[in-house]
């Protein structure tokens, strides 16, 4: 399955009368299961390009498509209902909640997907094992490492088992050594099934997806299969 | 999810320790704010509303108008209640009389002690039925039932008999008119316009004041309620009341009198009669409250408001996340709404402790004290929660929507802040909520610089070291020569006189005959010798009066009086003599004051009255009610005992305590049996501007209230303002900029909607406060001041904010300012 499609998608953001074009005719397709890397320089349209294809915004034109449904006309309520369920999110700064600790800021998608209270603890447990966080169930963001950070944050991503996991710059924060164990988690996670989309300046990282995507000016300048990969 | 609302408010509300304490103090301010106007409101309004028939009971009044010289009167002739019985029996169930011959106080003894009592009244037998006033011991249904009967208060009681059991008691009224105790009223709370400590027997008077006098239509002493059978009958009866007075009133002044209907229930609000039997409210106040009440919630909710978005940016990443993982919209303001209503909460509970320790030191506008209403009305209660969740509620919309509808994609990375824009709606706000603090502050410069305006006008008459003394209602009136005579001997008196009113504060209106009228009813003060002296009146036409008891060395220093006068004038003026007021003149038709000199101002059928000077006008009531035409007639011998009530003493300003130890010796040496009762007239004329000093009190009160919750919002706004330009303030210190431009740089948005509000408020002020003067006869100028000074403290406050904020700021190093973001 097409898990997400786009056609002649173009994005301008204008201020002062002034249109920048951030996204140019952007044809893209990402089959179920894919690990795809974007890259491309600063300011060429890789966060648009995630905002666009994670559904947190809509293009100026152009038609994304998730799971074969057009995106264009739907109301933002339906777009979080669909990223509640299907999209997970990790981000270069970790975007834990400060206020919520660990095993909360993992709970959080669960919560708003109204999964009962027990079936969250166990599915929360599970994932904390797995990313080896579980001793650190009380403590909050503040209190832990970035390594440690970043594991809650992918934690809090999968939760909800999505279909995809959106990474932006995930190892943007971190050193090389918890950068390495953040993309073996991810690798892993694909590996499980989960498609990954990951936006990223780091060459080695990119080499982790099975595609990269370079993007310059707006434009998908190579589609490239990461021979590395397989 | 609800717990998960609760969790993150709580640690929200403690990780943000100082705007946490700023929004829910601010918002327990203005809900204590406005609870303690609603209380004042709720107490205002509740005067009379516990007497079981309060809609079918009516007061009823006389207004006596002769070309626009007379006087609304509360009060009607002794016939009225049973005539209108009697006639109109299909419509009336019962009526009751109340009577205290109109004295300011009563002489009562009890043993070998005398007392004025100052709230005592005789009242029909049907008192108890009419009016819910239970009694704690007594029979309510013979108590008043027979002659020489009287009900006392608990607090009567208490001073009279102590412990003693006071039924069967006999106390003394007048020094021969016994009165048996027969019931005890309990002491309530319950606010009404009839105030007493005595309820005697009616029918006591029978053996006290003339047949002929108890069956006149003229004399109006008696404050009258009826009981309607059904309150609709109201306006029948009132139809009824012009051929009622053709019938029975005298023909001299039958055209004159209107007879209308009060509603009970309306008496303490919106009556502002002559002799009102206590001192009422006014219902325009009760609507400034209403307004000034509401205008502190809208503060306060803005404050909320304009906290919780300043806040925002805080939240925005925490936002943004929730967005990212799937909360959508209405999640969002869900929870934020929570966390708004969770806060109000906290801040009903400051509000509760604020107003419980505020309400004992509560008064209404004629400072009776109302304190322990939020323990014991629930009510109240009811209305603080509500109020307090619904503004909880209400201020959370605002910020919840903002909030919510924050755009992930421009935030989720790199600053947060730099994607929340202002919004203009929240200058609006802050506009609006300045404009409120500023027309507060109008406001209380306006009504202060009234009320002192009021107290400090020139009256025309002096009233500073002025002693009065009461003896109306007592023997001691017929001791007055003795008291007066005493106390001239020594040289801290300068003058002495007596007058049936208090000079300024009150008049009686009496019947004259003059050229242009047969008969009609004047606004006068009847006096005793010396009254122009002792007051300081100026005479422009005439003379003043002649004692011919006295020797003509005694008029000396009395530049209105000349020896020819003296030698060549063989009347008593008592008799024969009246002295007019310019407006008198002009009534009367007169060109100048002399040619009223001389004219008749005959006091009945056989009056011998003459004008024989005219005096320069001025005010014989409060500055509420404008300048009158007016008669000052000396008591004749024969009436004294009936027409003089108090002893006015004029004193040496710089002997003041020894004339008041003279005044007691004298009194003790005098009225030896009787206790003295004195007050400065300077302390009894400022009460008449009860209501303008609680108003002014309160307005004061509750603009520092306003500016204080006010600045709260301003200062979590100035906070938010100068944190989001951190950055811009780095990279200005880096290419040079001084700490003074930075903060002139950082403030320049803040001042001009300072600036704008004052725009906004200064011509607002100028009418509202225009209408509110415009009730005044007597009033203040509008000056620019008032505005500029309103502004100042306004401008002072924010510059004081916003340097609290920007100094803080513009003393880092640029590498701090760029590195803290």
């Amino acid at each position: 399955m097409k898990i997400i499609k786009t056609v002649n998608v173009e994005k301008i953001y204008t201020s002062f009368d002034v249109d920048t074009v951030a996204l140019n005719k952007v044809n893209l397709e990402i089959e179920q299961g894919e690990f795809v890397s974007i890259m491309g320089p600063s300011g060429c349209g890789k966060s648009t390009l995630l905002n666009l294809i994670s559904l947190m915004d809509l293009p100026t034109r152009g038609e994304v498509f998730f799971m074969e449904q057009s995106t264009s006309k739907m109301s933002d309520r339906k777009r979080a209902e669909f990223r509640r369920k299907y999209i997970g999110f990790v981000f270069q700064n970790f975007n834990l909640i400060e206020e919520l600790s660990v095993y909360e800021n993992i709970e959080l998608p669960l919560v708003y997907l109204r999964m009962p209270p027990s079936e969250r603890a166990q599915r929360v447990r599970a994932v904390m094992e797995r990313l080896d966080v579980a001793h650190k169930q009380r403590f909050f963001p503040m209190q832990l490492s970035g390594g440690h950070q970043q594991r809650v944050a992918v934690a809090r991503a999968i939760v909800a088992s999505p279909l995809v996991l959106f990474a932006d710059e995930p190892t943007g924060n971190l050193d090389s050594k918890h950068g390495q164990e953040v993309m073996e988690i991810l690798s892993e996670l694909n590996e499980a099934g989960t498609t990954v989309v990951m936006v990223t300046h780091s060459t080695a990282n990119a080499e982790f997806a099975n595609r990269i995507i370079q993007l310059f000016d707006g434009h998908i300048v190579t589609g490239k299969v990461n021979q590395y990969s397989f | 999810m609800f717990r998960s609302y609760l969790l993150i408010t709580a640690r929200n509300l403690l990780k943000h320790k100082l705007y946490s304490l700023i929004n829910i103090l601010g918002l327990a301010f203005g809900i204590a704010s406005s609870t303690v106007l609603f209380l004042l409101i709720k107490h205002e309004t509740s005067y009379d509303q516990f007497h079981p028939f309060k809609d079918r009971i009516f007061r009823v009044v006389e207004t006596i108008d002769q070309h626009g010289v007379g006087e609304h009167s509360a009060s009607v002739p002794f016939p009225t209640a049973s005539t209108l019985q009697k006639d109109y029996p299909k419509w009336i169930e019962k009526s009751v009389r109340l009577f205290n011959y109109q004295m300011p106080s009563l002489s009562i003894s009890y043993q070998n002690k005398t007392y004025n009592e100052s709230k005592f009244f005789f009242a029909d037998s049907t008192f108890l039925e009419v009016f819910n006033f239970p009694l704690a011991q007594g029979d309510a249904e013979f108590a008043l039932s027979k002659p020489h009967t009287v009900i006392i208060s608990e607090i009567i009681a208490k001073k009279y008999f102590g412990k003693e059991n006071p039924l069967g008691k006999k106390i003394i009224f007048w020094n021969r008119i016994p009165l048996i105790v027969t019931g005890v009223f309990e002491t309530t709370n319950k606010p009404s316009h009839l105030q007493f400590d005595f309820i005697a027997s009616f029918s006591t008077l029978e053996s006290t004041i003339p047949e002929p006098i108890m069956n006149r239509w003229v004399w109006n002493p008696c404050w009258t309620y009826i009981v309607l059978r059904d309150k609709s009958f109201a306006s029948e009866l009132e139809a009824q009341f012009p051929t009622f007075v053709q019938k029975y009133f005298e023909d001299k002044m039958k055209d004159n009198v209107t007879l209308s209907l009060q509603a009970l229930t309306d008496i303490h609000l919106k009556s502002n009669l002559d002799y009102e039997i206590s001192p009422n409210g006014d219902i325009k106040y009760v609507y400034i409250f209403w307004v000034t009440a509401i205008l502190i919630l809208v503060i306060a909710s803005i404050n909320f408001m304009n906290l919780s978005n300043a806040r925002a940016f805080l939240r925005a990443r925490e936002v943004v996340v929730r967005k990212m993982i799937g909360a959508d919209k209405e999640e969002l303001i869900k929870q934020f709404l929570v966390e708004s209503v969770l806060m109000s909460a906290v801040a009903l509970v400051f509000a509760f402790i604020v107003v419980e320790l505020a309400s004992p030191h509560l008064s209404d506008l004629s400072g009776s004290p109302i304190s322990n209403y939020i323990k014991n009305d629930w009510n109240i209660i009811k209305y603080v929660l509500f109020t307090g969740l619904f503004i909880g509620l209400l201020s959370g919309i605002y910020p919840a929507i903002y909030l919510a509808s924050f755009d992930p994609t421009k935030m989720y990375r790199g600053s947060v802040l730099s994607g929340i824009t202002e919004p203009r709606f929240r200058s609006v706000l802050v506009v609006v909520q300045f404009v409120i603090a500023i027309l507060m502050l109008v406001s209380t410069f306006v009504s202060i610089r009234q009320l002192n305006y009021m107290k400090n006008a020139k009256l025309g008459f002096d009233k500073d070291y002025v002693l009065i003394v009461s003896i109306g209602g007592s023997s001691s009136v017929l001791l007055y020569d003795d008291i007066k005579r005493n106390l001239l001997q020594h040289p801290s008196i300068l003058s002495v006189t007596s007058t049936e009113e208090v000079l300024g504060n009150n008049y009686q209106t009496h019947e004259y005959r003059t050229s242009i009228n047969k008969a009609a009813y004047y606004p006068t003060i009847t006096v005793a010798h010396d009254f122009l002296q002792t007051f300081n009146i100026e005479i422009v036409a005439g003379r003043d009066f002649i004692d011919k008891t006295k020797l003509l060395e005694s008029y000396q220093n009395n530049s209105y009086i000349r020896e020819e006068d003296f030698l060549t004038y063989f009347e008593d003026d008592e008799e024969n003599a009246v002295i007019i007021n310019e407006s008198m003149v002009k009534y009367l038709g007169y060109v100048t004051p002399q040619d009223a000199i001389g004219q008749e101002f005959r006091s009945g059928e056989e009056g011998a009255e003459k004008i024989i000077g005219v005096v320069k006008d001025f005010h014989i009531a409060s500055l509420h009610t404008p300048l009158q035409p007016f008669v000052i007639d000396l008591a004749d011998r024969r009436t004294q005992r009936l027409h003089l009530k108090y002893v006015a003493i004029k004193i040496d300003k710089n002997r003041s305590e020894e004339a008041i130890v003279t005044l007691q010796n004298v009194w003790k040496k005098v009225n030896p049996n009787h206790a003295l009762d004195y007050f400065f007239l300077e302390d009894k004329l400022n009460k008449l501007y009860m209501k303008e000093q609680k108003w002014s009190e309160i307005s004061l009160q509750f603009s520092v209230a306003a500016i204080f919750i006010a600045c709260m919002g301003f200062f979590g706004l100035a906070s938010f303002i100068v944190e989001k330009q951190r950055k811009d303030v780095g990279i200005r210190r880096a290419i040079g900029a001084t700490t003074l431009e930075i903060v002139f740089f950082l403030s320049q948005k803040l001042i001009r909607l300072v600036f704008v509000s004052i725009l906004v408020a200064a011509p607002l002020g100028f009418i509202l406060m225009h209408i509110w003067l415009s009730s005044f006869p007597y009033r203040i100028q509008l000056t620019p001041d008032i505005f500029a000074y309103s502004g100042s403290i306004i401008v002072f406050i924010t510059v004081f904010i916003i340097g609290f904020h920007t100094f803080k700021i513009a003393l880092q190093t640029p590498v701090e300012a760029i590195k803290s973001l």
